[in-house]
């Protein structure tokens, strides 16, 4: 309810400050009432389910030890493969078109927040070639770089956003006849030939 | 409106003439005398700042400024506030106040229909014209949770009792309300 204090502060003009439910972003008060099929109405819910469950377990414990058992429950239960999602990664791919042509696509650039805009244009400027934005089938960003730069763009992506982005060695990968091999292996050309071979 | 509206379908977004600006300025005010009343105009769109045009499906346009959308008006119909502004000046509208019934529906997109208006729990803060833009708030709740226009009067609405009574133009959590900044 808006007090009166509200609105004499209204008067004023003076914006008024509405906090929003920081699951579902709307005001809390609606919560309950959005759309049944959407995500934050699940998303609410889960929690609701979740913080539920842990006031049962434990009753009298106090608020911060209440979100400790909601947060164990949310990872025990996906297993593993939530823990290798999370991990970012950078995958570079070589595409072929028209036989002599290439396509480098760099994906999951995003995921250690570089502006995929400015990779972009930093790529084309590089390279000279074309620089795009484009989604993959799975809905995600990448970029498109037309010609075959995988090697130059790899070491680019390491010197341009290595230290700012905290992009390791470690996190970037390939994309060769469908299998992830990290870029910079341990015993570096071992590890490709044995895989091309293969 | 916004039912399915992301930043990607914007088509182009460009800084406005000054002069434009003015023209939506006025605008503005014209159909909210709350703001130039109290001078919160001048918080909301400072005379000094450049503002952007944002231009979307269906002929809408969305006036932001530094990226925060704040109007917005289809063809060249009246210029609404998005409800993350009409939260903060909750008294720059129109206010008229669903039941409890109501509210999961219009949060759905859902228009506003007569009876859910004028039955016990809603109330009509203030008088409206037909074609008016109004602010949907619910029995209950302190926030507003769309922003409509008037498809009748209201006085036509306790009168006739039937049929759409709002158009749900812009409702909490659509579109719009999930892309709080445009890039």
């Amino acid at each position: 309810m808006a007090s009166s204090s509200d609105r004499a502060d209204q008067a004023a003009g003076v914006p008024l400050k509405v906090t929003y439910d920081p699951i579902t972003g709307v005001p809390p008060e609606f919560n309950e009432y959005l759309p049944k099929d959407c995500e934050e109405h699940k998303k609410w819910k889960a929690a609701q389910a979740a913080q539920a469950a842990a006031a049962e377990e434990a009753p009298t414990a106090e608020l911060q030890n209440l979100k400790l058992p909601a947060e164990q429950i949310e990872k025990k239960l996906p297993g593993g493969k939530v823990k290798k999602k999370s991990r970012p990664e950078v995958v570079l791919e070589r595409n072929t078109r028209n036989k002599k042509k290439c396509v480098t696509t760099v994906l999951g650039l995003d995921t250690f927040g570089v502006k995929l805009q400015d990779a972009s244009k930093l790529f084309g400027k590089k390279f000279a070639s074309g620089a795009a934005i484009t989604k993959n089938p799975m809905e995600k960003d990448q970029i498109d770089v037309q010609g075959d730069f995988l090697d130059q763009a790899a070491e680019l992506i390491l010197k341009t956003y290595g230290k700012a982005n905290s992009i390791g060695k470690g996190n970037i990968f390939v994309l060769e006849s469908k299998k992830k091999v990290p870029y910079f292996g341990d015993d570096d050309d071992d590890d490709e030939d044995d895989i091309i071979m293969t | 409106m916004f039912k399915k509206f992301s930043t990607e379908e914007i088509s182009t977004q460009n800084q406005i003439k000054s002069s434009v600006q003015r023209g939506i300025r006025a605008k503005v005010c014209a159909s909210y005398p709350f703001l130039e009343q109290t001078g919160v105009i001048d918080d909301i769109i400072p005379k000094k700042e450049q503002g952007a045009i944002a231009k979307c499906p269906e002929h809408v346009q969305v006036f932001t400024l530094n990226g925060i959308p704040l109007f917005f008006a289809q063809r060249d119909g009246p210029w609404y506030p998005t409800l993350r502004l009409l939260h903060k000046y909750p008294d720059m509208m129109v206010k008229l106040r669903a039941d409890v019934g109501a509210i999961k529906f219009v949060l759905s997109g859902a228009n506003i229909m007569a009876p859910g208006l004028t039955s016990a729990g809603a109330t009509i803060h203030e008088e409206a014209e037909a074609d008016a833009p109004v602010a949907i708030y619910a029995e209950g709740k302190t926030h507003a949770m769309a922003v409509g226009l008037t498809k009748m009067s209201t006085q036509q609405m306790r009168e006739i009792n039937k049929g759409i009574g709002v158009d749900n133009i812009h409702y909490l959590n659509d579109g719009l309300w999930k892309n709080k900044t445009f890039t």
